[in-house]
């Protein structure tokens, strides 16, 4: 890696690869692949899906690297990118799914269970625990999930909210209310299962 | 302050997100309200089971990433290789090609017209905004005349 490159602003670079120095393209990117990356990975739950998504994230930034205003910085402008490119895939994915919450948790109740006892752990899920949790989230609206996501995994604060979502700050803050008190129900099936 | 109104604002708690004073309050609420710290604990324990933090991509993984984009996006309009850039591009090249013309335009005339010809196309002699030296050295202007075979009239 170019230690100069490493270096200079994300502002620098864009004004680069604009002036048609392509290349200066590939700073910018691997610079914000991690979190672009692990966006697509949380929202997907899969990752390979999460990296084709993420490489049309960064095709797309670059076709439109010109309307980047500057008024956020670019790790937000290509989360609202990420975002939406993460949402058309849920949202094509949430029309497929059929089964009820009661079958669901019938299936899969011990696993459920299992992981909402285990306390945090650094370590990564094994893989039948992370498609477990992959399919229980894509049972949550693409747009909570999404807010869950960015606010929970991410660690955006509501200002960064507002510009990844480009929505109103009572915008956020009712979305986050709706999200979490849906993401309870989870638990309420979860229960439930338990007590029949 | 009400439950139903602190209720309403436990999910900003949660995130860090009220003012101080607003958040004094619902702190004490919610240290008494069984209901509200239930659904804190529940949104605890949920966020850890399902909403853990995704394992960083190595750098290898990045720089496979990196190449992969960038063998994807289109390729540059290539610059084309202009005669104008060819001529801006080389400082030289202008005067030379400029002197090998008129040796060749000087070459097609009658011997008659050869040394007035080489006279009036001097101020041709233009590269890079500057006046080159042909018309005004008689030094240069004898070379030319010797390479195209025109006896120098300044001699």
């Amino acid at each position: 890696m170019d230690s100069k490159k490493a270096e200079t602003s994300d502002a620098d670079l864009i004004e680069s690869v604009l002036s048609g120095r392509q290349e200066d393209y590939a700073e910018l990117v691997r610079r914000h692949h991690p979190r672009v990356f692990g966006l697509c990975v949380s929202m997907l739950g899969d990752r390979a899906q999460a990296e084709d998504a993420a490489q049309d994230v960064f095709l797309k930034a670059y076709r439109r690297l010109s309307d980047f205003r500057g008024d956020a910085a670019l790790s937000t402008w290509l989360y609202r990118v990420a975002a939406n490119r993460c949402l058309d895939l849920l949202r094509s994915a949430a029309r497929r799914r059929e089964e009820s919450w009661e079958a669901f948790v019938e299936r899969e109740g011990d696993g459920l269970r299992r992981l909402l006892a285990e306390p945090a752990s650094a370590a990564p899920l094994v893989s039948e625990e992370a498609d477990l949790v992959r399919r229980t989230l894509a049972r949550l609206p693409p747009d909570y999930r999404l807010i869950l996501t960015l606010r929970e995994v991410e660690g955006l604060d509501y200002a960064e909210l507002t510009k990844a979502l480009d929505c109103s700050m009572d915008s956020v803050k009712a979305k986050l209310r709706r999200a979490r008190q849906r993401f309870r129900e989870i638990l309420g099936h979860i229960e439930s299962s338990k007590n029949v | 302050m009400n439950h139903e109104q602190s209720r309403s604002e436990l999910s900003e708690l949660r995130d860090g997100e009220l003012p101080e004073s607003r958040r004094a309050a619902l702190s004490r609420h919610a240290a008494e309200c069984s209901s509200c710290r239930a659904e804190l604990a529940d949104w605890e324990r949920l966020t850890r089971a399902f909403l853990r933090p995704v394992p960083a991509p190595t750098s290898v993984e990045t720089e496979r990433f990196v190449n992969s984009v960038m063998a994807r996006l289109p390729q540059p309009e290539t610059e084309r290789l202009s005669l104008w850039a060819l001529l801006t591009g080389t400082p030289l090249l202008t005067p030379a090609l400029g002197l090998a013309s008129v040796a060749l335009v000087l070459s097609f005339l009658p011997l008659g017209f050869r040394a007035s010809a080489a006279t009036a196309v001097a101020p041709l002699f233009v590269a890079d905004g500057q006046e080159i030296a042909l018309a005004s050295a008689p030094a240069a202007r004898a070379g030319v005349s010797e390479a195209v075979g025109v006896p120098d009239e300044s001699r």
